[in-house]
């Protein structure tokens, strides 16, 4: 337990030091004119209005994203109980709905400070200094069809693999400028560069495990690893060079890593007086770099991988039956124990590179109504993160009634099964601007908050304030 | 405001709609934590148990009974030795004591001057020349002829001297055959006959005669007869005939006889031994009569001619014959030297007045009969000890073996004129003797020619006759070659035993440890003077074959085994004969009265010799020979004969502890397919012993009934040497197969463990037998040992059947919480066995459980059967499928589990595999449980806080 309590605290104090808003921004705000920050998902993109985040309010976004809802794995019983997948009332075809890999990510972001502001008829300049956090897990279905099913056949074959977490926490200090093209009316490019600060990243996980079941024998084979990146925390080991604690020293705090990222992006929008007047195209690449972790702030775990060939217990003394098998199962026990045994490997520490979650945006747009204040808008994305790719197209409606509110609907699909989100931009040309939105927004909900379908949630808020004359908007009319 | 209340409106609308999405069903407030895990069915490997082995059954003392044997088969073995060694007599108590005898001869001195004289000798001799035989009626020829003339008036020829008489003159003519046998000669030597000599009166007679002619005269005109020209007629001419110019037949009529004198057959030719002759004799002449013509009547002349032919003699041509003389004179001549009563050595004894050795040959007086000697020669062998002189060199004398031969013409008297006599004497009987041979031998030839055979015919009674003539010796001279003085005495061997006999029936032969005897001899009052010749001794000594010995010096002749030494001796020196190794006794006596004699002679002949001695036989004196032989005291190594050589009975009893309690059931029945009682027996007992070996097994201090193996006859072999102890080894069993080294003996050894004894006597009773003659070595320490070991391999018959219990005690509660929740919940749970057992047992597996009050749990198991090991001891494969239940009932706690394995034979195929250290009974488990396996983590976590 006290394992337990150290871990809760690194985890909580990684999220303090991360004292600023998201630097990502609602997918739903993609195609909304007054929000501020959409520029962090093209750089190309630019506020009509330059601003200045609230210190620490400016951005903070939430994100809890996987492909398991609580419906997958929770269902109502016939008394009126709940029972989870592994109930006995539950049929063995709740596996069946299972995704091949779920996965849940968390995800905080938190500004510190962001600025944009115009500069000249065409650019604009903006500054981000955003704490990251990024917790990653994946657990494969094949381990809940082992749990559930067990052996449906002589023998039964489970290969779980990917059973892994990853967690990461950085900075990001990033400068973006974009302009309009004069040269091509309705073209826009912009880009950023990011300077990243690398406090922690941690992974560790089971890459493969096989677990083979038949009538007189279970064999089980692990092949685990795992890297810690980071300053202030060492590992603590046993006489057999176990890992089995850790010492946190707030005094060897520092920067473990360091990076660069560049974001590009382009738009471009149909000028007037053609038949398709206002149809926009947007593309867009972000966090393409990478983050370098120098040898010293690297430690390599490693689990060698292990076999366990459990095919009874060898020969059962009958004569000394309790001692026997009690002793048979401490081995067994032991065994299965070794399997998460990580041990400090500094033949395997290294520099390390961690290449960047590069997400890839494409949009296509079309403005309508007077003054173009309601448009719809198709956007796809690629999350390439460190476990794996995920792919969404997000519909969205955005109507600005009027020049200081807008607010947009969204609905996402693909990965994302499916989920509807909003947007609610406040963005008076003076004062406080705020808003408010989420991209994915569940409709069947626990009494817990639990997102029933698929947990897939987040939201965003932010307070900023503008600064400067707001740029003419372009519009058919 | 406008902006406010659009705000907030759209704040509550959002939180509104959020809100309505709450659906309680999925409150995780009523989360049942029941999980189960593992589907429908889990199998659960337990694993695979010990192998578990017979032994695993035993206590430590059952495993001192069942012990693995050579072949590593753990085996029912009981192993001892019975020592009979105390039972065997002590037959080393025979000895000869030491013995000395010692005797004294006077040896008379010799005395030459009774003479030498041989008396006259005469062999004579004849034999009979084998004459051919003739039968002289084979060579008479005869003759019979008979014919009559008519006399009949003719006209042509007829002349009339008056009217009424009419004289005529008829001529007639013929020839007339002898009637001549064949000669046959029956013998070679007769090459062919010349001339029959024919005795006198030996004639042919021819005889006229008239017939109605009374008052008619008649007559012979010109009557010419002509013989066979082989035949010798008197009065004959030149061709051989007789003519009678005019005779008068008148009414006597008119007889004429011719002489015959001899017959030549010398140009007939011997053919295939036979002679043929053939003769005849003609004749012509004319009848003249005067015939009346008034009444004339049938007037005729009959002519008869007969013969009377007597052999007086036969001239013969004879081939050489050979008269084989070999055999004729073969005489041994044993001249007796009369007075000679020692022996003098070889002397040359020359005799008086010159006489000499006649060999007379006289042959039958045949007529011109002449004799030469064969080729080879006719050899005279004469005894060599005659020595002559003047031989005639074509007497052809070889004097190194007295031996003359003659070829050619034979002499009617050979005189050969002796030297001297040689004599060399030979001893028989006290008496001396000149042994010699006479002999004719070769061949001679009675020489072939023509000879009258009435002259050879005399050899049927006249024989050739040899005569030899020895006429009588009278030495005058005496030459002494060499002087020889021989003293002859035997000494009396007397031995008589008298202890250690008790056991010995009979005795043929002891054969004793090996004993020097000494033999001392001593001549004493020699008054000779040799000089300087040196004097030779020659010894001998003669002991009656009973006394054998082991010493090259002696040797077996004619009977006798002989001990011979010649050397130089000096008068004085005393002779000593040493170390004669002594060897047996050949007695074949019957042991009377514990009494055991030897009385035997031994013969000592001594022989004094010297050369070309100067002696003056005159003062020859008598010797005194002193002899004495020392016999240390003598102890017998083997005897062959008969003996009495009882030795009681050994048996013993075995007690059988720490038989495991389940092999001491009732019920049990320990059927073993391949007992076997090896005895492994030791033995130096110079006598084979035959014995009886009886087991029997007890129980609850009872012979087991019907399970005894009683008389077992086993023959021990006897032993050669003491050191050297025969072991024979005897394999019983009910089993026809051989093994390499053992003796088989059948017998059913299987009944004497199907109830399990818990001691087994074991009894053996040597018999010798009396009858035989046994060949005994005669030692103190006779060791009989029987090594046994039963050895009843864990090979199971068909009847075998035990039942067998293994528990599993004091069970763990954490190991019976586990075990009584998994029933308790109703769970049904199959125990699948996978067995392999490569035991010749088929178990019979059951399972009863127990709680910690000692009472039956209702969980229980269906009974399954583990199958035996294959024919080749292979393990086989059995599946079981035990489903453990409850039957509702509830179980408290499991503490004790016993698992029932009745243990039976596999069966015929199986017989002869057993139990070893390979052998294993393992069970490869896994636990099926239907349903999964259900659990609460509430209750779990409950549980754990609890603790």
């Amino acid at each position: 337990m006290k394992k337990i309590y150290k871990i809760t605290i690194v985890f909580l104090l990684t999220i303090l030091a991360s004292n600023s808003y998201a630097q990502l921004s609602l997918k739903t705000g993609y195609f909304a004119e007054n929000y501020t920050l959409r520029h962090r998902l093209n750089p190309a993109f630019a506020p009509l209005q330059g601003y200045v985040g609230m210190p620490f309010l400016s951005s903070i976004k939430f994100q809890l994203q996987g492909n398991l809802g609580a419906g997958d794995m929770l269902f109502p019983l016939a008394d009126g109980s709940l029972g989870t997948i592994l109930h006995p009332q539950v049929d063995n075809s709740a596996i069946l709905n299972l995704p091949n890999y779920s996965y849940l990510n968390l995800n905080v972001d938190y500004d510190i400070f962001n600025i944009g502001w115009r500069a000249g008829d065409y650019g604009f300049w903006t500054i981000d200094w955003t704490q990251r956090i990024n917790f990653y897990s994946s657990l494969p279905k094949e381990f809940f069809e082992f749990a559930k099913l067990g052996m449906v056949e002589n023998p039964t074959t489970y290969e779980i693999n990917n059973f892994s977490v990853a967690q990461n926490a950085f900075n990001e200090i990033a400068l973006g400028f974009s302009t309009m093209i004069p040269e091509v009316k309705g073209l826009r490019v912009g880009a950023k560069v990011k300077f990243l600060l690398g406090m922690v990243d941690v992974n560790a996980g089971i890459d493969k495990m096989t677990i083979r079941m038949g009538e007189d024998f279970w064999a089980i084979k692990t092949d685990a690893s795992g890297t810690l990146m980071g300053k202030g925390i060492e590992l603590l080991t046993d006489e057999h060079g176990v890992v089995n604690n850790f010492k946190f020293n707030p005094k060897e705090l520092g920067l473990a890593g360091y990076g660069v990222g560049v974001d590009l992006g382009v738009s471009y929008i149909i000028s007037q007086d053609t038949p398709v007047d206002g149809l926009g195209f947007s593309f867009a690449v972000t966090d393409l770099g990478a983050m370098f972790f120098p040898k010293e702030s690297v430690t390599a775990l490693s689990a060698p991988t292990k076999n366990i060939h459990f095919g009874g217990f060898d020969n059962i003394d009958p004569n000394d039956f309790n001692n026997g098998v009690k002793g048979e199962i401490d081995k067994i026990k032991e065994s299965l124990l070794s399997m998460t045994k990580f041990y400090i490997d500094p033949t395997a520490e290294k520099m390390t590179i961690r290449m960047l979650s590069t997400k890839l945006y494409a949009g296509i747009n079309y403005s309508f109504l007077k003054e173009d204040r309601m448009n719809v808008g198709l956007l796809y994305t690629a999350d390439f993160n460190p476990l794996l790719t995920l792919h969404e197209l997000t519909a969205s409606f955005n109507y600005m009634p009027t020049n200081w509110f807008d607010f947009s609907l969204s609905y996402s699909f693909l990965n994302v099964s499916e989920s509807i989100g909003f947007l609610l931009n406040f963005a008076p040309k003076k004062g406080m601007n705020f808003f408010i939105g989420a991209d994915y927004v569940s409709f069947n909900y626990t009494p817990q908050f639990l997102p029933i379908d698929h947990t897939f949630m987040n939201f965003q808020l932010g307070i900023s304030f503008p600064i400067g004359v707001p740029m003419q908007r372009i519009a058919k009319k | 405001m406008k902006k406010i209340i659009l705000f907030f409106t759209t704040v509550v609308l959002s939180l509104s709609l959020i809100y309505s999405c709450i659906d309680d069903n999925y409150d995780i407030s009523n989360l049942d934590t029941t999980l189960k895990l593992g589907g429908d069915l889990i199998y659960i490997p337990i694993g695979e148990t010990d192998s578990l082995f017979i032994k695993d059954f035993m206590d430590e003392s059952a495993l001192k009974i069942f012990q693995q044997n050579e072949k590593g088969e753990y085996s029912f073995i009981q192993k001892d030795t019975l020592d009979f060694s105390d039972q065997v007599p002590d037959m080393s108590k025979l000895k000869f004591d030491a013995q000395v005898f010692e005797q004294s001869y006077v040896s008379k001195a010799p005395n030459l001057n009774t003479g030498f004289v041989v008396e006259p000798i005469n062999y004579t001799s004849d034999v009979a020349l084998s004459v051919p035989s003739v039968d002289f009626s084979d060579v008479i020829p005869e003759v019979s002829f008979s014919k009559t003339f008519a006399i009949n008036p003719t006209s042509s020829s007829s002349t009339t001297t008056r009217a009424y008489v009419q004289h005529v003159e008829l001529p007639y003519d013929g020839e007339v055959e002898f009637i001549v046998p064949q000669i046959n000669l029956a013998s070679d030597e007769i090459s062919g006959i010349n001339t029959v000599l024919l005795k006198d009166p030996s004639y042919i007679k021819v005889d006229f005669s008239k017939k109605n002619m009374a008052s008619v005269s008649a007559s012979l005109k010109n009557f010419k007869i002509t013989f066979p020209e082989e035949f010798e007629v008197e009065g004959t001419d030149n061709t051989n005939s007789v003519t009678v110019p005019s005779a008068e037949i008148t009414d006597e009529g008119f007889i004429h006889e011719y002489k015959i004198i001899s017959i030549d057959l010398s140009n007939y030719k011997v053919q295939s031994g036979v002679i043929s002759p053939s003769f005849k004799l003609s004749y012509d002449m004319i009848i003249a009569a005067d015939i009346p013509l008034v009444n004339p009547a049938n007037y005729e002349v009959k002519m008869d001619i007969s013969s009377l032919m007597t052999v007086d003699d036969i001239e013969v041509d004879i081939n050489d014959i050979t008269v084989d003389l070999d055999g004729m004179i073969n005489e041994k001549l044993n001249i007796k030297l009369e007075g000679f009563k020692e022996d003098y050595g070889s002397m040359k004894v020359y005799p008086k007045d010159n006489p000499s050795l006649d060999i007379d040959l006289m042959f039958p007086n045949v007529n011109n009969a002449s004799f030469r000697t064969t080729d080879d020669g006719m050899t005279v062998v004469l005894p060599n000890f005659f020595k002559f002189k003047n031989v005639p060199q074509n007497y052809n004398y070889n004097a190194d073996n007295s031996t003359l031969t003659i070829k050619g013409e034979i002499p009617d008297k050979i005189s050969l004129d002796f030297d001297y006599i040689l004599v060399d004497p030979v001893k028989e009987n006290d008496s001396y003797y000149m042994k010699g041979d006479i002999s004719v031998s070769g061949g001679i030839v009675f020489v072939g020619n023509e000879y009258q055979y009435s002259e050879i015919d005399k050899f049927n009674s006249q024989k050739i006759s040899i005569s030899t003539s020895i006429p009588r010796l009278e030495p005058y001279l005496i030459e002494m070659l060499e002087f020889k003085y021989s003293v002859s005495e035997e000494i009396d061997f007397n031995m008589d035993v008298n202890q250690g006999l008790d056991k010995i029936l009979r005795v043929d032969k002891i054969i004793l440890e090996p004993t020097p005897i000494n033999i001392n001899i001593d001549l004493k009052d020699m008054n000779i003077d040799f000089g300087d010749n040196p004097l030779k001794l020659k010894m001998e000594l003669s002991f009656p074959e009973k006394i054998g010995f082991d010493d090259e010096r002696i040797i077996n002749k004619n009977g006798k085994n002989v001990f011979t030494d010649e050397f130089v001796y000096k008068l004085g020196d005393k002779i000593k004969i040493e170390d004669l190794m002594l060897d047996n006794f050949t007695l074949n006596q019957d042991i009377v009265n514990n009494k055991l004699s030897i009385a035997e002679k031994i013969g000592v002949n001594i022989e004094l010799s010297v050369e070309n001695p100067q002696i003056d036989i005159s003062t020859l004196s008598d010797i005194e020979v002193s002899a004495k032989i020392t016999i240390p005291e003598t102890k017998p190594k083997i005897f062959i004969g008969k003996v009495d050589l009882s030795i009681d009975p050994v048996s013993q009893k075995i007690k059988i502890e720490g038989l495991p309690k389940d092999l001491n059931t009732e019920d049990m029945v320990f059927d073993l397919a391949n007992p076997v009682l090896k005895l492994n027996i030791e033995t130096n007992v110079s006598v084979p012993i035959k014995g009886s070996l009886t087991i029997i097994p007890y129980a609850k201090g009872l012979p087991v009934p019907g399970a005894a193996i009683e008389n077992l006859i086993i023959t021990l072999p006897a032993a050669e040497m003491k050191e050297e102890p025969t072991k024979t080894k005897f394999w019983i069993s009910n089993s026809d197969e051989p093994h390499s080294g053992y003796t088989l003996v059948k017998a059913d050894l299987a009944k004497l463990i199907k109830k399990f004894p818990d001691e087994i006597e074991i009894k053996f009773e040597p018999i010798v037998d009396i009858n035989a003659t046994q060949t005994v070595a005669l030692y103190d320490n006779y060791v009989i040992k029987m090594d046994y070991i039963l050895d009843a391999p864990l090979e199971f018959g068909e009847d075998f059947f035990i039942p067998i219990s293994a528990e599993i005690k004091n069970i763990d509660k954490q190991m019976s919480d586990i075990i009584v929740n998994l029933f308790n919940s109703g769970l049904d749970v199959t125990l699948y066995a996978s067995t392999y057992n490569n035991s010749p047992l088929e178990f019979n597996l059951g399972l009863d459980t127990y709680d910690s009050e000692g009472k039956a749990t209702p969980l229980k198991a269906t009974p399954q059967t583990i199958m035996s090991c294959d024919e080749n001891g292979d393990a086989v494969k059995t599946d079981l499928e035990i489903k453990l239940n409850s039957d509702g009932g509830k179980i408290t706690d499991i503490s004790l589990i016993k698992l029932n394995f009745n243990a039976k034979s596999g069966g015929d195929l199986v017989s002869g595999i057993g139990i070893s250290d390979e052998t294993f009974l393992k069970l490869d488990l896994a636990l099926k449980i239907t349903g999964g396996i259900t659990i609460d983590i509430q209750d779990y976590l409950n549980s754990k806080d609890k603790k």
